[in-house]
C-alpha cells in the first residue's frame, strides 16, 4: 500500500508546485512590483486621470459587449435549439467564428472593412461615423471577440432538456414571453450567469483586437490593458504593474463569482 | 441562395418567435462576423498571385509560422501532461486546499492576456524572482522561443484539465476494478485502461489549446523578445505590418493563418462529436 | 359527430404516416388509438392537437373546421407522453399556468387547482415540485394541469408508458373512471391492447398511417375486419398448412389462418368428448404458469398452437398426449378475412341429431 500512497503523494505534490510556479507566482510578481516603490505613488498610479479614463472606457466596452452579446445570446440559443430547420448546425458553426481567430486577424479584418482603406470608407464618411481609431471601434471588435461565450454556454443546456415544456406551454395559449421568462429562463439562469461571467472576463482584458483598432491615442482610445502596454514599453514598470492591480482585482472578483455560480448550478443540477 | 427554412418534412413547431430569433441571430452574424471576414476577400482582390505568395513565402514570415507553430505545439504538449495530473488529482483525490486548485485553474482566463505577460516577463527576465537563477547555469528564458512557450502555457492551462475531468469522472470503477483482480498494476491499469479512454479528450483539449495558443499575442509579445528570425510570432508580424500601414502583406499573412485556424476549427469540431458520445456513455 | 377526420393526409419525407385518414367520435366518449410502434396513431393525436399541420383533409372539432386554428384556440388539453412538467413551478403553478394564460380570475384558479388537487389525490401536495413526486404521482398533475383550463377535448399520448408495472393497472381504472365522471371527450394513443381494451369505450387500430378498423374492444376482437386487425389482436397462432387439420379444407384464395387460444378445446384422453371425429390428439410441448390459467402449447400435424387450459382442471404435463378439437379459425390473405367453423363439428352435430 505504501507505493500507492507515495504516487498520490507525488501526483498532489507535482500539481501542487505546477500551480504555484505557472499561477501562484505571476500573480505574487505583479502585486509585488505593482507598490514596488511603495503605497502613496502606486495610490498616485491608479487615481491618475489616464488611469481612470482607460478604466472607464474599459468599463464602458465591456458593459456595452456583454450586453449586445447577452441579448443576442438569448435569441440565438432560442433560434437554433428550440427549432429545427436546415443549415442550424452552419448557423452554430459561424458563431464558434471568433473562438478560432487570432484577435490580431479580428483587429485586422475589422481595421481592413470600416478603416482608411475599408470599402465602407464612403459610406461611413457621408454619416461621419469615425470606427476606427476609435471608441466604436474598441467596442465593435471586443463584440466580436467575445460573441460566442453566451450563446455557446446557454445552447448545450436547451439542447439537452428538449422543447415538450415549451410545447406544452405554448398549446395552452401562452406568448413567447410568458413561456421565455416562465419556463425558459428558470432553466438557463445560471449557464447564463457563467456565460455572462466568462464574457466579460474576456472583454475586459481583450488586448490583441483592441491594440489594432484603437491606435493607441493615450487619454482617449486607450483601454486598461492598452495602457499597460504603453507604460510597459516607456519602462515604467511599477507604473503598469500598478495599472495592472486593478485588472486583477476584477479578475479574482469574477474568478470567485465563477466558482459560485458553478457551484449554485451544480447544486439545481443534482 | 441558402434558405432557412424549416424542415417541411419534420415537425412544425408551434412555439412561437421562429422568425424573430432567427432573424436577429442571422443579422448579428452577418453585421459582426461576416461582413468584416467578407473584407478579407475584398482586399485580396487588389493583390496578384504573385505578389501573394512572394509575401507568405518570405523567410522573415516562414521563420515566423516556425516559432508560432513550434510553441504553440510545445504548450499544448506540456500542457497535456500536467492537464492529465491536475484532471486525475482533482477527480481522485481529496487534500486540503484541492478546493483551491480547483478555483485557480480558470485564472488564466480571467487575467487580462497583457498583464500575464509582464507578469511572466519580470518573473523570468535575467533579474527576475526565477529567471535570476537560470540565468547563471546559462537557461535563457525571457526574450526567446522558451519564453514564448511558458507564456502560451500559462495562456492554456484550463484547457487540457477541463476537457479531461469528465471524462475521468464518467469512468466506471469497474473496469480498474476487473483489472485489478485480474492482477494488473496501478501504472498497467493506467496505461491500458485508463489512458485510452482520456485520449480523445487529451486530443480535444491540446488541439482548442493548440487553436488559441498559436492565435495568442497579449501575453507573449512582452516575453518573445521580438526579435525577427528568433523570437518573432505570426500575429506579431500582422501587426508590424499593419502599423507601417503595409495592409496587403498583413493581409496575405492572416488568410494563411485563417485557413489553418479553419482546419483545426474542422478538426476539433469533429473531435467533439465524438468527445460528446463518449460522456453520454454511448459507444 | 364531436370529432372527425376527412380524407387526412401526412408525409414525412417518403413516410406516409397518415394515409387518407377518415373516422369520427362521438361527444364524450373515451377512445383509443391502438398500434404498433412507428404506424402513425401520435402523428394523428398531434394533427388533432395542432402540434403537426396535415398536407391535405380536414379536422373537425364540435362541428367546425380546426385546421386553420392556431392550437392554443382548438379548446384541447394535452398530456405529454413523458408529462412536459414544468420543472421549475410547483404542482400547483403547474396546474394553473393555463388558466392564469386565458386570464381566469385569481380567485377562481385558486379554487379550481385546490378541487383539481383533491380530484387527484395530491391535496397539500401542491407546493411540491414535480422533481419530488412519484411516476403516478407526475401523471395525474399532467392530467389535472391538461384538464384545468375546461377543454373540449383531452389527448393523452402513452399516457401510462412511463410508470411501473404496479402502479399502472390502479392508475388505468382512476383515470377510466375520472374522465368518465368529468365527461371530457379523451382520445389516448397506446401500443398496448390491454390497456385499450380496458381503458376505452371504442379502439382505433392505427397500422401503416391507415385506420384498420373502429369499434369497441369487443367487436373489434370478434369480428376483425382485416388480416392485421385479426393477427395484431389477442394472442394468435399464425399458421400456414391449416388444410391439414381435420374439418378445415385449404382454401386457395387464402395463405394463412389465425387460430385464437379460446378456438382450440383439450381433453385428457379419458375424457368423454362430444365430437370425438372432429378431433384429433396432440402432444403438450411447453407449458407457462400464468395465474388462474396455463398457456399451453400443444403440437398437432407438427404445428404448435397456443391455447390455454384452467388452473382448476387437473394439470397438464409436458409430453402428455391430449385430445384437441379446433372449433374455428380465420382464413387470411393480403386484403381479407373469412371466418370459418370446423365442418365436422357442423357434421358431427348434425349426424346425432
Amino acid at each position: 500500500m505504501s507505493k500507492i500512497f507515495s504516487v498520490r503523494y507525488l501526483l498532489i505534490g507535482i500539481s501542487i508546485i505546477f500551480i504555484f510556479i505557472m499561477l501562484i507566482l505571476p500573480l505574487y510578481v505583479i502585486i509585488n512590483e505593482a507598490f514596488h516603490n511603495g503605497f502613496s505613488p502606486y495610490f498616485n498610479v491608479i487615481s491618475d486621470k489616464f488611469t481612470l479614463h482607460a478604466l472607464s472606457l474599459t468599463l464602458l466596452a465591456t458593459g456595452t459587449a456583454v450586453l449586445c452579446n447577452t441579448i443576442f445570446g438569448l435569441f440565438a440559443a432560442w433560434a437554433l435549439t428550440r427549432f429545427q430547420y436546415r443549415h442550424s448546425k452552419l448557423l452554430t458553426t459561424l458563431i464558434d467564428i471568433p473562438f478560432t481567430i487570432s484577435p490580431v486577424i479580428a483587429g485586422l479584418i475589422f481595421s481592413l472593412t470600416f478603416g482608411r482603406i475599408g470599402w465602407t470608407q464612403p459610406i461611413l464618411n457621408f454619416f461621419h461615423i469615425k470606427i476606427v481609431f476609435a471608441v466604436t471601434g474598441i467596442i465593435l471588435v471586443t463584440i466580436f471577440v467575445t460573441l460566442p461565450f453566451i450563446a455557446r454556454t446557454i445552447m448545450p443546456v436547451l439542447h439537452s432538456r428538449g422543447t415538450q415544456e415549451e410545447e406544452a406551454a405554448a398549446l395552452m395559449g401562452a406568448s413567447g414571453l410568458t413561456i421565455f421568462r416562465r419556463i425558459t429562463f428558470p432553466h438557463i439562469k445560471w449557464a447564463l450567469l457563467y456565460g455572462i461571467i466568462l464574457c466579460t472576463a474576456r472583454a475586459m482584458g481583450e488586448f490583441g483586437a483592441v491594440s489594432v483598432i484603437s491606435g493607441h491615442l493615450r487619454g482617449k482610445t486607450d483601454t486598461l490593458p492598452l495602457l499597460i502596454e504603453i507604460l510597459y514599453n516607456d519602462f515604467k514598470m511599477t507604473d503598469a504593474f500598478a495599472v495592472s492591480t486593478i485588472l486583477v482585482v476584477l479578475a479574482i472578483i469574477l474568478l470567485v463569482l465563477k466558482n459560485i455560480v458553478e457551484y449554485k448550478w451544480h447544486q439545481v443540477k443534482e | 441562395m441558402i434558405k432557412f427554412t424549416k424542415k417541411n418534412n419534420h415537425r412544425v413547431s408551434i412555439i412561437p418567435g421562429f422568425n424573430l430569433s432567427l432573424g436577429i441571430t442571422i443579422f448579428y452574424i452577418s453585421f459582426i462576423i461576416l461582413i468584416p471576414l467578407i473584407s478579407i476577400a475584398v482586399v485580396t482582390n487588389g493583390i496578384t498571385w504573385q505578389k501573394f505568395t512572394s509575401v507568405i513565402l518570405d523567410s522573415r514570415v516562414i521563420a515566423s509560422y516556425r516559432i508560432s507553430f513550434i510553441c504553440a505545439l510545445t504548450a499544448a504538449a506540456v500542457n497535456c501532461f500536467f492537464g492529465t495530473i491536475l484532471a486525475w488529482v482533482l477527480v481522485r483525490y481529496e487534500f486540503p486546499g484541492k478546493d483551491l486548485i480547483d478555483g485557480l485553474i480558470e485564472l488564466p482566463f480571467a487575467i487580462p492576456t497583457a498583464v500575464a505577460g509582464i507578469s511572466l516577463a519580470a518573473l523570468y527576465s535575467p533579474t527576475g524572482l526565477i529567471g535570476q537563477f537560470l540565468a547563471p547555469i546559462g537557461i535563457k528564458i525571457a526574450y526567446s522561443p522558451i519564453g514564448i512557450s511558458m507564456a502560451l502555457i500559462f495562456v492554456t492551462i484550463p484547457f487540457v484539465v477541463r476537457t479531461v475531468e469528465p471524462v475521468l469522472k464518467n469512468i466506471d470503477p469497474v473496469f480498474e476494478e476487473a483489472a485489478y483482480t485480474l492482477g494488473a498494476g496501478k501504472f498497467t491499469i493506467f496505461r491500458r485502461i485508463i489512458l485510452p479512454e482520456l485520449i480523445p479528450a487529451l486530443l480535444l483539449g491540446g488541439g482548442l489549446a493548440f487553436a488559441r495558443a498559436v492565435g495568442e499575442y497579449g501575453s507573449v509579445i512582452f516575453i518573445a523578445g521580438n526579435m525577427p528570425f528568433k523570437s518573432e510570432i505570426v500575429p506579431l508580424l500582422i501587426m508590424i505590418k499593419l502599423q507601417q500601414f503595409n495592409y496587403t502583406e498583413a493581409t496575405s499573412i492572416a488568410i494563411v493563418m485563417l485557413l489553418f485556424s479553419f482546419l483545426i476549427m474542422f478538426a476539433i469540431n469533429s473531435l467533439q462529436i465524438y468527445q460528446q458520445r463518449l460522456i453520454r456513455g454511448g459507444r | 359527430m364531436y370529432i372527425e377526420f376527412r380524407n387526412v393526409n401526412k408525409s414525412f419525407g417518403a413516410y406516409k404516416a397518415s394515409d387518407n385518414v377518415n373516422f369520427s367520435l362521438s361527444k364524450g366518449s373515451l377512445s383509443a388509438l391502438l398500434g404498433p410502434s412507428g404506424s402513425g396513431k401520435t402523428t394523428i393525436l398531434r394533427i388533432l392537437a395542432g402540434l403537426e399541420t396535415p398536407d391535405s383533409g380536414d379536422v373537425f372539432i364540435d362541428g367546425q373546421r380546426i385546421n386553420d386554428t392556431i392550437p392554443a384556440k382548438r379548446g384541447i388539453g394535452f398530456v405529454f407522453q413523458n408529462y412536459a412538467l414544468f420543472r421549475y413551478m410547483t404542482v400547483f403553478d403547474n396546474i394553473a399556468f393555463g388558466m392564469q394564460i386565458k386570464k381566469f380570475p385569481p380567485k377562481q384558479i385558486k379554487q379550481r387547482v385546490n378541487e383539481l388537487l383533491k380530484l387527484i389525490g395530491l391535496d397539500g401536495l401542491g407546493g411540491r415540485y414535480p422533481v419530488q413526486l412519484s411516476g403516478g404521482q407526475k401523471q395525474r398533475t399532467a392530467f389535472a394541469r391538461a384538464i384545468a383550463p375546461e377543454p373540449k377535448v383531452l389527448l393523452l399520448d402513452e399516457p401510462f408508458a412511463a410508470i411501473d408495472a404496479k402502479v399502472r393497472h390502479d392508475l388505468r381504472q382512476w383515470l377510466k373512471n375520472t374522465i368518465k365522471e368529468l365527461n371530457i371527450t379523451s382520445i389516448f394513443v397506446t401500443h398496448d391492447q390491454e390497456e385499450a381494451n380496458e381503458v376505452a369505450d371504442e379502439i382505433l387500430i392505427i397500422n401503416r398511417g391507415k385506420v384498420e378498423q373502429s369499434g369497441s374492444p369487443i367487436s373489434v376482437y370478434k369480428k376483425p375486419a382485416t388480416p392485421f386487425v385479426a393477427q395484431f389482436i389477442g394472442e394468435n397462432s399464425l399458421i400456414n398448412d391449416y388444410g391439414n387439420f381435420k374439418g378445415f379444407q385449404f382454401n386457395k384464395n387464402f395463405p394463412a389462418a389465425i387460430i385464437r387460444p379460446e378456438f382450440i378445446s383439450l381433453f385428457k384422453p379419458q375424457e368423454q368428448v362430444k365430437n370425438t371425429y372432429s378431433a384429433e390428439s396432440g402432444t403438450i410441448k411447453a407449458i407457462t404458469f400464468r395465474g388462474a390459467y396455463l398457456e399451453i402449447i400443444v403440437t398437432l400435424n407438427n404445428i404448435d398452437l397456443k391455447t390455454i387450459w384452467p388452473t382448476g382442471r387437473e394439470l397438464l404435463r409436458p409430453q402428455e398426449k391430449v385430445i384437441v378439437l379446433i372449433r374455428k379459425m380465420y382464413l387470411i390473405n393480403a386484403d381479407s378475412v373469412c371466418e370459418i367453423e370446423n365442418a365436422a363439428i357442423t357434421a358431427d352435430n348434425s349426424v346425432i341429431i
